[in-house]
């Protein structure tokens, strides 16, 4: 029996909500320590879901680094500063998990690998997608020739106009998750990318992005990022999507939060996603990846071409004036 | 009221399915005098139910004495030369879309309904179809506020593997490239249409990538997927198939999203039965239910036959469908040179849709 693998979780986002909830045991890991991201604006969050979880709350993150017991770190946060969390948990030779992005930035991607050289850890950054039952099957069956050439996806995100600049275009808010499952879907270059961007309620900041892409193979992706739900049928927690994978045999219709728990109330209406099914399967893979070894380059390309086609998307919609 | 005399030019599968059913359902206003095919066999069908007269050529069926008004149903490519004979001989005229496969085609036309002072309307049947008119109706509203970004999107499956003729194989037309522009007017035309007719604007740039994506497709682009902006900012999003995988339903996918709401009418919210077999699934109903229409096509009769007996404008101006041709053939263009092509003002309604 393999022994189980003491993990330590950063961060009081969404996925550190799911995961906090999930009453079943995790694969090969237990959760010893739970902190805040870095900055401390989730704090209470943290501490809260913690708690939930039946796990010892520490004030400062690098705690959770430092304790030598702990070999597997879960950086479950939504703040932009948790790529220094990332960093300094492989340089203590951690295995890590955080969800896409562990970095926005090619500077940041190379301050991960030379984290990993200097300590050996292991990073898998995936998004979410990808680990839904429906993208899970998608992916495999596109990688595994059942569809078919694949010739067309087309994939949407909607999630709530909630007024006011939050500093990040929407596709950074938005496009990391969506991008990693199309980019999942085939290993070739992007020739072309080009894309339309508009901002009606944030002066300076794109609310809406509209992309199409054409791989080296011929895929061709057409992508839409959306902030731009109503309040009485918008995602609280996560956005909306819709994929659609067309190729020459098979089509496939995927709504990967499509299990959401819907809500109606005369406040509002919201969706909850069953976030579960993602963060257990990220966390499964992370156990393999601690008993397989993951090298540096597996640890890091497929994070590094998301990185550089989001860069040349943000870019793109950030410099389209019509 | 005496009924309205029609002569039909094209007795093909858009005669067959939707504009001579919609003639009988408004038997009382419109009768069937004249019928022209090429093929004098499909010329006998359509014209046999009606006792009309049988052409192969359809000049001297525009031009018969007891024709009061032209359907001209051909493709595209086919629709210059009757709809030019039509206003040669002062008979008002109903065409389906595409207007025509170039502008230059779409200009003659206009110009030659202008020399003869006729009608001429375009049936774009999505602007009479119930769910756009009420999206319409909802932006004219105010409902939602300045609209931000549409997509509408249009998939339909391929006929099983030698089933029938299919769309973009060598036995039919849109396989041929000499005839055939490809998915931006089949039936891309409907989509650069009601994103226009939605934003209310003129496109002022668009982008597009289109591919071949059926085996025994000589070459034509059977997918295309293209954003438009619109002068007033708003974005316009489709994506158009009509050869997905056999037993994938048949998909509009119209959402709005403006300022201050949202409105969505996407075609699966509807699907009202799905058959599971060894095959999978398949939707039976969706092809009838979602695509023909039928009180579409009637709507869009009934309009042009108001115009003609009320002396009403008609209700869909000759170049709104230019303008709709325009946006198309510029998304096609894109598709091809790789590049983001820029379009200037539509020019504004005429006459030719107001009197004749």
């Amino acid at each position: 029996m393999k022994p189980t693998i003491d993990a330590g979780v950063i961060g009081g986002g969404g996925h550190a909500r799911a995961l906090a909830e999930h009453l079943a045991p995790l694969p090969g890991l237990r959760l010893a320590r739970w902190g805040p991201s870095p900055g401390g604006a989730d704090q209470p969050a943290a501490a809260a879901l913690a708690r939930r979880a039946g796990v010892g709350f520490v004030p400062d993150w690098r705690e959770v680094v430092r304790e030598p017991s702990i070999r597997a770190v879960l950086v479950l946060s939504d703040a932009p500063e948790r790529a220094l969390a990332v960093e300094t948990s492989l340089g203590a030779g951690k295995a890590v998990l955080c969800p896409a992005p562990a970095a926005r930035t090619a500077a940041e991607l190379d301050r991960l690998a030379g984290a990993i050289r200097r300590g050996h850890g292991l990073l898998l950054s995936p998004g979410a997608i990808r680990h839904t039952a429906a993208g899970k099957y998608a992916l495999e069956a596109a990688a595994g020739g059942s569809l078919g050439h694949l010739h067309s996806v087309y994939a949407a995100a909607r999630t709530a106009a909630r007024g006011g600049a939050n500093g990040r275009g929407v596709v950074d808010e938005m496009g990391w998750d969506l991008l990693d499952f199309v980019l999942g879907l085939t290993n070739a270059p992007v020739r072309r990318l080009h894309a339309a961007g508009a901002s009606f309620e944030r002066p300076g900041e794109r609310d809406i992005a509209a992309l199409i892409l054409r791989f080296d193979d011929e895929l061709i992706a057409t992508v839409e990022l959306a902030r731009c739900l109503p309040p009485g049928i918008a995602a609280d927690c996560q956005p909306e999507v819709e994929i659609e994978v067309v190729a020459a045999r098979q089509a496939l219709r995927i709504e990967p939060y499509g299990s959401a728990v819907r809500v109606y109330r005369a406040a509002g209406n919201s969706l909850r996603p069953w976030l579960d099914a993602p963060v257990v399967s990220m966390v499964q893979d992370l156990a393999a990846a601690i008993d397989n070894g993951l090298s540096e380059s597996e640890s890091l390309d497929r994070h590094r071409r998301l990185v550089e086609v989001m860069s040349r998307a943000a870019g793109a919609v950030a410099g389209d004036v019509g | 009221m005496q009924p309205i005399r029609v002569a039909l030019v094209g007795c093909g599968a858009i005669a067959r399915s939707a504009h001579l059913p919609a003639m009988a359902r408004l038997s009382d206003r419109v009768m069937l005098v004249a019928a022209a095919d090429l093929s004098e066999e499909a010329a006998r069908a359509a014209a046999e139910p009606w006792g009309a007269a049988v052409h192969t050529d359809y000049r001297p069926c525009v031009e018969r004495k007891d024709v009061d008004m032209v359907m001209v149903a051909t493709p595209e490519f086919e629709h210059q030369g009757p709809v030019e004979a039509a206003a040669a001989a002062g008979k008002p005229i109903l065409c389906e879309k595409p207007m025509a496969s170039s502008l230059a085609e779409a200009d003659a036309m206009l110009a030659a309904c202008r020399r003869a002072g006729v009608r001429l309307m375009i049936g774009h049947s999505r602007r009479f179809t119930r769910r756009y008119m009420e999206i319409r109706r909802a932006l004219d509203g105010g409902e939602i506020g300045r609209l931000r970004l549409v997509r509408e999107n249009e998939r339909r499956s391929r006929s099983p593997l030698g089933a029938r003729r299919g769309y973009y194989t060598a036995s039919h037309w849109t396989g041929d490239p000499k005839l055939s522009v490809g998915a931006a007017l089949t039936n891309g035309i409907h989509e650069a249409d009601l994103l226009r007719w939605f934003a209310q604007a003129d496109p002022v740039a668009v982008f597009a990538e289109h591919k071949v994506t059926i085996e025994g497709n000589p070459g034509v682009p059977d997918f295309i997927t293209y954003t438009v902006r619109f002068a007033n900012g708003a974005l316009g999003s489709t994506e158009i198939s009509n050869v997905l995988p056999p037993g994938y339903p048949a998909f509009h996918q119209c959402e709005l999203y403006g300022t201050a709401g949202a409105i969505r009418a996407k075609d699966q919210d509807l699907i009202g039965l799905t058959q599971y077999n060894d095959d999978g699934a398949e939707f039976p109903q969706s092809f009838d239910i979602l695509l023909h229409n039928l009180t579409a096509y009637v709507r869009e009769w009934a309009g042009f036959l108001d115009a003609l007996q009320l002396d009403r404008p008609v209700p869909m101006p000759p170049e709104d469908a230019r303008a709709a041709l325009e946006l198309a053939l510029a998304a096609e263009d894109s598709a091809r040179s790789g590049r983001v092509v820029r379009l200037g003002p539509a020019a504004p309604a005429s006459e030719i849709g107001a009197r004749g």
